[in-house]
């Protein structure tokens, strides 16, 4: 496309900054320069965490007005988190779009707005893998397995580790 | 009446009839087909090019976009033939919706390459594999022990940037495979530990 709008041109720009300097235990990128708004990532589990050396694939999909919306993260194959659903979309602060939290729970500055960017989403993705919280819950059943039977949550989520890496 | 009130219901009217007109230059725009502004002519000439028979409604790139945001898998070549004969983003968005695809154009045959790397890409999200090592076809690398390190470049085209990017990914996916791989041997020896 000749022209690109401003989402594309931002897209391109976060695309070249990841490249050059990526954080550690993060890729990320478009799966075709054709279309900049569909991102596949890969993360690596933090350390001393049962998501340890763990790769977990997931899709970024961006909204034609960004950076003004915030992308969607989905883990694909869903990760057994608090924080995701069961069908593998995040639900973290820094991914709801801007403006006031009906629950009263966010701060405004937590939440989306066009300073952020998908480094920082990433690393906040990180950050939730290594801190789970359990206040505003995604998956009420890893929320469970997570408070009452931790050692069963971490077993699950080794077994995950193993098998996605055919070990 | 005093003048006051005339005023006062004049402006009104005036204001009404101005904000109509604010609103809604854009339908006018379009089926304006007979004096087109320049970039539209721009666009209707590279719509023309591009094969299509009849003559073409204006079609945007945001147009496309705001259509391809709500259906990522169409190719644009989709969403502008449908947008030509529509003519809105909202009729094509439900048509989309209703039919859950749209026409593929005639001529997009004849460049396969963007098609099958839609369909390749729709068709791995449906039936996604568990396993990272058969997803990216790392089978024969598993045991390679000579990885060489990929630098943070930024390739100079697209082929070059997107080759970059598979391999960090493969390397990413081997080195923790090494690593877990070693851990779960710790693991074995000292099970006590």
């Amino acid at each position: 496309m000749a022209v690109k709008s401003t989402a594309q041109k931002r897209l391109l720009k976060e695309y070249q900054q990841l490249a050059r300097d990526p954080p550690p235990g993060i890729v990320a990128g478009p799966i075709s320069e054709d279309n900049l708004f569909h991102w596949e990532c890969l993360l690596e589990g933090p350390s001393d965490t049962p998501y340890e050396n763990g790769v977990f694939p997931a899709s970024l999909k961006f909204p034609s007005d960004y950076p003004l919306s915030p992308p969607v993260l989905k883990f694909e194959p869903p990760l057994l988190h608090p924080n995701i659903y069961a069908d593998g979309t995040v639900c973290i602060s820094i991914l709801h779009a801007p403006g006031e939290d009906p629950n009263q729970y966010e701060r405004p500055e937590e939440r989306w707005s066009p300073v952020q960017s998908i480094e920082k989403i990433l690393l906040s993705v990180m950050s939730m893998l290594a801190e789970p919280n359990i206040e505003s819950g995604a998956n009420i059943d890893a929320c469970k397995l997570w408070r009452d039977s931790r050692d069963q949550y971490n077993k699950q989520i080794r077994d995950h580790v193993r098998k996605s890496l055919g070990l | 009446m005093d003048s006051s009130t005339v005023l006062f219901i004049v402006t009104l009217i005036v204001a009404f009839v101005f904000m109509r007109w604010l609103v809604s230059p854009v339908p006018q725009a379009i089926t304006d087909n007979d004096v087109p502004s320049l970039s539209q002519s721009n666009r209707n000439s590279r719509a023309n090019a591009s094969g299509s028979r009849r003559d073409p409604r204006a079609v945007t790139d945001s147009m496309i976009e705001v259509v391809q945001s709500i259906g990522p898998q169409l190719t644009p070549g989709q969403i502008r033939m449908d947008l030509e004969r529509s003519g809105s983003v909202q009729a094509t968005i439900d048509r989309y919706l209703e039919m859950g695809s749209l026409p593929v154009p005639p001529n997009e045959r004849a460049a396969p390459v963007s098609v099958t790397n839609t369909s390749a890409i729709s068709a791995s999200e449906k039936a996604e594999p568990e396993n990272l090592i058969e997803k990216f076809g790392l089978n024969d690398k598993v045991n390679d022990t000579n990885g060489e390190e990929i630098g943070n470049k930024w390739g100079t085209s697209k082929q070059e940037r997107s080759s970059l990017l598979t391999k960090r990914r493969e390397e990413m996916i081997l080195k923790a495979r090494k690593r877990l791989e070693s851990q779960l041997k710790n693991e074995v020896d000292m099970p006590l530990r």
